[in-house]
C-alpha cells in the first residue's frame, strides 16, 4: 500500500525496532534480517533509514566474521544515493575485496569515482572490472555501459554537463530534493520534469508530490494522467477553487484515476451537484476511504449514499461531511448510523430534511449496550431542528461524547422555521440544572442562536475552551 | 562554551545556547556532557559554519521555532512546519538567503546534517520560490543545468505539458 510522507514511515520502522532486536535469534539471521528491512526502506528511498538497518547488518556481520559482500555493495549504493562519495568508493573496495567478481562493487566504485570527477581512476577501475568479473556476473552488463560513457566523457569533443555545485537537484540528497519540489505548485512542477533527466526521475519517483493534488485546470488531468503514471496514486480529492465550480468532467477523472487508493474525497463547493459524478466515486470500490465532504450537492441522495458507503471499510470512515445536501434526509442518517457507526465527525448543516426525532432514533438503534455514541464533532450550523435537538440530547444523553458542537445560525429564515425558541431559551437557561448532555464539549459555536436567545446566560463547563458567540 | 571543528580542521567558539538549536549538537552535548572537548563537524566547511551560527545568533531567542509544530490533531508535521516558515520568515532570513546557489545548497546540507529543521525550511523555501513560475530554459540557465534529453524525449514531455505552458 502507498504510504505518504517521509516522517511517517520512519516513524513506522522505529516503532518496530524493539521487536527486531529479538536477542533470540541467531546473528546469521539477525544480519539477513537488518539486510532485508534495509532493502525494503532502500526500495522505498528511505535511504537514511536504509543506512541505518545496513551499519547494524555489517556492525554483527564483523563481530561474527560473516562478511558478505552483498552488504557492502547495497550501503554503497546507499551512500552514492545520499552523495556521500568517499564512504560510498570505500564500501565498494571492500565489497570487491570480498568477492572479486563483484561487478555491482565495480559499478558504484566507478559510479562514485566518475561523478567526483576522477575520470581517468574510474576508467582504470572499469577496465580492471569488466576484465575480473565472469561475464555471468549480475551488474556486467551495466559496467560495459559505464565503459561506453566513460570513453565519451574522455573523448575531447565532449561537452560536460552543466555546473553540478548550482543544480539543486543534482546536488542535493534526494530527499532533501523532494522536500523543495514539495513547496511548489503543480504547473510548475511539470516544467521541473523537463529539465534534465534527473529532475525528471526525482520529480516523477517522489508519490509524495503527486498524492495530494488540487485540481488546478480544468482541461489538464488527462494529459497530465497521460504524462504520470504516479498520478494514479492519488489519495486525496481536493475541489476547492476559489472562483466557480470544478468541472464535472475534471473530477470523474480524477476520481477515476484515483481507484482504490483514494482517502479522502473534499468537494465542498457543489460541483458534486451532478449525480453522474457521484456514480464515478462509488463505482470504483474505495475501501480506504476516511473522508467525505460533499457540499450542496443536490445529486446526493441516500441511494447515492447508501452505494458509496456500500465498500467502505466502516472502520475507516471516520469523517462524513454533507452540508447544505438538500435530498439528505433523516433515512440517510439510518443508512449512516447502520453502516458508519464508529464515525467520529458529521456535518449535515442546512440539511433540513433530516428531522431530529428520526436523526436519534437511527444513532439510538446502533447502541449495543453502549451509553453514548462515539461521534466527537457534530456540525448542525442552519438546521431547523436545532431546539429539539437540544431537547433530546438533555433527555437521551445520546451525544455525550461530543468534543465540538457547531449550532451557527446565519440564515435567518431558518428561524422562523424552529418549532418555538422556548427550548433554546429554556437549554441556555438551566444549564447548570440541567447538568449538561455534553460533559466533555471543548467548542461550542451558537453563532446567530445567541440572537434569539438573548437572555442566555452562562455556559458553565470546565472543559469548554473555545465559545463562538 | 561550544568549541566545533570545521572540515577544514578550523576551530570555531560559539555559546552552547546558540549552537543548541542544531538538534545533533544539543543530543551530543546532552549524551556526553559538555567535556570542553571540541565537537567535529565534518561535513560543513569553516565559511559555511560560520554562516551557520550567523543565523542561530541571530535567532537565539525565537524559542518557537525549534519545537516542532503540534500536529497531535492530525496534519504533516513537515507541512506545518513549511508553513510555519512562510509565516515567520522575516527580512534577515531574506537577506541571509541572498547568496550564490553553491552557497545556498552548502547551507541546506549543513541545515540538515546539524539538524536544524528552520533553516533548512527557509533555505529550502529560497530554492522553491528560484524555480516557481519559471519556464524550462528559465530554470535551466537560473541553475546551470544542462539539457540532456533528446529531441525526441523533450518533444513527448513537452506535448504531455502543453496545458500549463505557453
Amino acid at each position: 500500500m502507498f504510504v505518504a510522507g517521509k516522517k511517517r514511515k520512519a516513524t513506522g520502522s522505529q516503532q518496530s525496532r524493539p521487536r527486531l532486536a529479538n536477542p533470540a535469534d541467531t546473528p546469521a539471521a539477525q544480519i539477513q534480517r537488518f539486510y532485508k528491512l534495509g532493502s525494503e526502506n532502500f526500495r522505498q528511498r528511505q535511504y537514511r533509514i536504509a543506512l541505518d538497518f545496513f551499519n547494524r547488518s555489517i556492525a554483527i556481520a564483523s563481530n561474527e566474521k560473516q562478511h558478505s559482500a552483498k552488504l557492502f555493495e547495497m550501503r554503497a549504493h546507499t551512500y552514492l544515493k545520499l552523495r556521500d562519495f568517499t564512504r560510498a568508493s570505500d564500501d565498494a573496495k571492500q565489497a570487491i575485496i570480498l568477492d572479486s567478481n563483484s561487478a555491482i562493487g565495480y559499478a558504484h566504485l566507478v559510479s562514485s569515482l566518475a561523478t567526483t570527477g576522477k575520470v581517468d581512476d574510474a576508467l582504470a577501475v572499469v577496465n580492471r572490472g569488466i576484465k575480473e568479473v565472469s561475464s555471468t556476473a549480475n551488474g556486467y552488463r551495466y559496467l560495459e555501459t559505464q565503459r561506453q560513457s566513460i570513453l565519451k566523457q574522455l573523448d575531447p569533443s565532449y561537452v560536460p554537463k552543466g555546473d553540478q555545485r548550482s543544480d539543486p537537484v543534482a546536488r542535493l540528497p534526494e530527499d532533501i530534493s523532494v522536500a523543495v519540489l514539495r513547496l511548489l505548485d503543480l504547473p510548475t512542477l511539470l516544467v521541473c520534469r523537463r529539465v534534465s533527466k534527473i529532475w525528471r526521475q526525482v520529480v516523477d519517483s517522489a508519490a509524495v508530490l503527486w498524492s495530494d493534488p488540487l485540481v488546478v485546470a480544468h482541461n489538464a488531468v488527462s494529459q497530465l494522467a497521460a504524462a504520470l503514471p504516479a498520478y494514479t496514486k492519488i489519495q486525496r480529492v481536493n475541489a476547492v477553487r476559489s472562483n466557480g465550480r470544478v468541472p464535472a468532467k475534471v473530477l470523474r477523472l480524477v476520481l477515476r484515476l484515483a481507484k482504490g487508493s483514494l482517502v479522502s474525497v473534499c468537494v465542498p463547493d457543489g460541483s458534486l451537484l451532478n449525480p453522474k459524478v457521484l456514480e464515478e466515486i462509488y463505482a470504483c470500490r474505495r475501501p480506504l476511504l476516511q473522508k467525505i465532504h460533499i457540499g450542496k450537492a443536490t445529486g446526493l441522495t441516500t441511494v447515492a449514499l447508501a452505494g458509496l458507503l456500500r465498500h467502505v471499510v466502516p472502520t475507516n470512515l471516520v469523517s462524513v461531511r454533507l452540508p447544505y445536501c438538500p435530498h439528505v434526509a433523516t433515512d440517510t442518517m439510518q443508512v449512516l448510523a447502520s453502516r458508519v457507526p464508529h464515525l467520529r465527525v458529521l456535518d449535515i448543516s442546512g440539511c433540513a430534511q433530516v428531522r431530529m426525532k428520526g436523526f436519534f432514533k437511527a444513532w439510538r438503534n446502533t447502541l449495543a449496550g453502549e451509553e453514548s455514541v462515539p461521534l466527537q464533532e457534530l456540525y448542525l450550523n442552519d438546521h431547523p431542528g436545532l431546539p429539539e435537538f437540544l431537547v433530546y440530547s438533555v433527555r437521551y444523553r445520546l451525544f455525550a461524547n461530543l468534543r465540538i458542537l457547531h449550532m451557527a445560525v446565519r440564515d435567518h429564515t431558518v428561524y422562523t422555521m424552529f418549532s418555538g425558541l422556548g427550548p433554546l431559551i429554556q437549554y441556555f437557561h438551566q444549564l447548570p440544572e440541567f447538568g449538561t448532555p455534553f460533559p466533555y464539549l471543548q467548542e461550542l459555536n451558537i453563532d446567530g442562536v445567541w440572537d434569539a436567545t438573548v437572555s442566555a446566560r452562562r455556559f458553565e463547563s470546565e472543559r469548554l475552551i473555545m465559545l463562538v458567540l | 562554551m561550544v568549541k566545533l571543528v570545521s572540515a577544514e580542521g578550523a576551530v570555531i567558539d560559539v555559546d552552547r545556547d546558540i549552537i543548541e538549536q542544531s538538534a545533533l549538537i544539543r543530543n551530543i552535548l546532552q549524551d556526553v556532557g559538555d567535556t570542553g572537548d571540541p565537537i567535529p563537524v565534518p561535513n560543513v566547511s569553516g565559511p559555511i559554519l560560520s554562516k551557520v551560527i550567523e543565523y542561530c545568533t541571530h535567532h537565539r531567542d525565537d524559542l518557537d521555532r525549534r519545537t516542532r509544530p503540534d500536529t497531535s490533531l492530525g496534519g504533516d508535521a513537515d507541512e506545518a512546519s513549511i508553513q510555519r516558515a512562510i509565516r515567520q520568515m522575516d527580512e534577515f532570513d531574506h537577506n541571509f538567503c541572498k547568496v550564490d546557489q553553491g552557497t545556498l545548497f552548502d547551507i541546506i546540507l549543513a541545515a540538515n546534517f546539524l539538524d536544524i529543521q528552520p533553516l533548512l525550511d527557509v533555505a529550502s523555501l529560497t530554492v522553491a520560490n528560484m524555480m516557481k513560475g519559471k519556464s524550462v530554459e528559465e530554470i535551466r540557465r537560473t541553475f546551470n543545468v544542462k539539457n540532456d534529453f533528446d529531441e525526441e524525449e523533450e518533444a513527448r514531455v513537452r506535448s504531455a505539458n502543453a496545458w500549463c505552458e505557453n
